[in-house]
């Protein structure tokens, strides 16, 4: 089937065009200045650099981290025994589980935010002063993006071979050992999935945190959207690049610390192996 | 090996179905409000949620609110098409990357996944900026074009993921027997290979079908000239504060499509099991 090979080409240079050559414009249009796209009455200027000096991007960039970790952090503490104790249990029809959990993903997102948006701001809640808040916006982020947290870790549970469970069972070790021995390491894969694709959309996205923060919760993607609304595509390309290099930064951290604790567990296996030879 | 279960072990069932059934009413809360908002006579009212009496006018306003109709016929054309053109632009691109050699295939992976793991907001941006560059020589590139073009480019990704596992697994010595039997190579390829992977291809369409209706930051980077989707039309048309209430009608009469087919489904292979077992 070698003869195939030319059939990626197209996609080659599809990719090539959309995401090489807008890495490229976007580094030109930094050193300009210019009223949108109007090449026209461009002027060479490091203004845009200038500009990364105002401490409200690194206030918005870090309220967005603390946002993104803790939707993380709660999708996760959610997320991973709802995948646990569905993929575990006796049921016959999981299959009809999974749907139930699907089913709220097919309505609009942004109709679910208005909805939560209504919600608090009923009589009986908006004493509370929900809207506004971080909190609110992490609870809201965490409704909307739970499933990609649920799916990758259920599907690497299901497909985990179950005898090493009762091997370990009839090996007499407890079974919270078993889970943290056996069970969690192997379904660290959907784990750091789960995790990217939930830090993802909570790190960047701006609808949440402009509806249900009332614009109180400044995000790096509400920023970066206010910048383009200005037409300061300028700065805003240099900021969108900067986004770029801080995400890339953040999943290499996820995907490193994946590594280290699956090395760190090996260590632990190998060694404690070792004893057992000693025994 | 039978065990008659504990009283404790009944309890623990009980705490575990608790769960995860508080866990996924929290993501059916705004699933109902969107349902209860269809039928309320007040659900356009300033004071959010208060019950103004039955009614179905929600309903008929989906089709006499012209910018909410629009922007769903919107939606359903750029998903549609893009879906099509994404799934057979994947496949081709599949059977390409598959034929690599190891060297390109590494560097190819590596390029498909910049568009899943970037975030929305700088695809968006991209995309919009290359657009804006030919703007010059087609001033009305914006809107079907541009939103097309950029769902199918973050749906390929993810058509790719689905059908290239497949292919891997797909028997070549099939290939190698049609061909030596005098078949075409590109017939063999649509007779032999590409049948095998209905089951991916279908899967994958889906999957790229649900992100691209329910997207809204690269929709909303790419639309243009009273082009626009569902989801940005909420978006819009709640901070202007001309929100139309057939939004929820027309949401709720998704999900009860969706529940009903699903519903359909499960009793159709429910008495498909039964029979099976009853033989």
């Amino acid at each position: 089937m070698k003869r195939f090979k030319w059939l990626s080409f197209p996609y080659f240079v599809w990719l090539i065009l959309l995401v090489i050559t807008p890495i490229f414009v976007m580094l030109a249009m930094t050193f300009l200045s210019m009223n949108g796209m109007s090449f026209s009455k461009a002027v060479w200027s490091v203004d845009s650099y200038a500009r990364m000096g105002d401490p409200a991007i690194y206030k918005a960039l870090w309220n967005s981290l603390v946002v993104a970790f803790f939707t993380v952090l709660i999708c996760f503490a959610l997320g991973y025994p709802v995948a646990y104790i569905i993929s575990f249990s006796k049921l016959r029809n999981k299959m009809l589980v999974l749907l139930v959990m699907i089913l709220p993903m097919w309505s609009n997102s942004m109709l679910r935010i208005v909805s939560w948006l209504r919600l608090f701001s009923t009589d009986g809640l908006a004493a509370l002063h929900l809207l506004g808040s971080n909190e609110a916006v992490i609870f809201v982020t965490v409704t909307t993006y739970l499933p990609f947290m649920i799916f990758p870790i259920y599907t690497v549970l299901e497909k985990m071979d179950r005898s090493l469970l009762e091997a370990s069972r009839d090996l007499g070790v407890p079974a919270w050992k078993t889970f943290l021995k056996v069970t969690f390491p192997l379904s660290l894969g959907g784990v750091s999935s789960g995790v990217i694709m939930v830090f993802l959309p909570a790190a960047t996205g701006f609808a949440i945190s402009q509806t249900i923060g009332q614009g109180k919760v400044r995000l790096i993607g509400n920023l970066l959207q206010s910048v383009f609304e200005k037409n300061n595509y300028n700065f805003g390309s240099l900021l969108s690049i900067f986004v770029s290099l801080c995400i890339i930064l953040a999943i290499l951290l996820i995907i490193g610390l994946n590594s280290l604790v699956k090395k760190a567990k090996a260590k632990l296996a190998s060694s404690s192996l070792n004893k057992g030879g000693n025994l | 090996m039978i065990e008659k279960p504990s009283i404790w072990q009944n309890v623990a069932t009980l705490l575990r179905a608790f769960f995860v059934i508080a866990v996924v009413s929290l993501m059916y809360i705004p699933v109902v409000i969107i349902i209860y908002q269809s039928f309320n006579a007040g659900a356009n009212s300033i004071s959010p949620l208060t019950w103004g009496g039955f009614t179905w006018d929600n309903f008929s306003e989906i089709f006499t609110n012209r910018q909410l109709y629009t922007s769903i016929l919107d939606s359903l054309l750029v998903s549609l098409w893009a879906t099509f053109i994404a799934t057979i632009f994947g496949l081709f691109a599949s059977i390409g990357i598959h034929a690599l050699t190891k060297k390109a295939r590494k560097a190819m992976d590596f390029l498909n996944q910049i568009p899943m793991l970037n975030s929305e907001i700088v695809t968006g941006i991209s995309i919009m900026l290359i657009f804006s560059l030919l703007r010059p020589i087609f001033p009305k590139v914006f809107g079907f074009v541009t939103m097309l073009v950029a769902h199918v480019f973050f749906m390929v990704p993810y058509v790719i993921l689905m059908v290239l596992p497949k292919l891997e697994q797909t028997d070549e010595s099939l290939f190698e027997a049609a061909t030596d039997l005098g078949c075409p190579p590109y017939k063999s390829l649509f007779k032999v290979i590409i049948p095998s992977l209905s089951t991916a291809l279908l899967t994958g369409a889906f999957l790229a079908f649900t992100l691209s209706i329910d997207d809204f930051v690269i929709s909303f980077y790419t639309q243009g000239n009273g082009f626009s989707n569902f989801s940005n039309y909420v978006y819009a048309s709640y901070t202007k504060k001309n929100f139309s209430a057939g939004s929820y009608a027309f949401n709720a009469l998704l999900t009860f499509a969706t529940l009903g087919i699903v519903l359909f489904a499960g009793i159709k292979m429910g008495k498909k099991k039964n029979k099976k077992e009853g033989k």
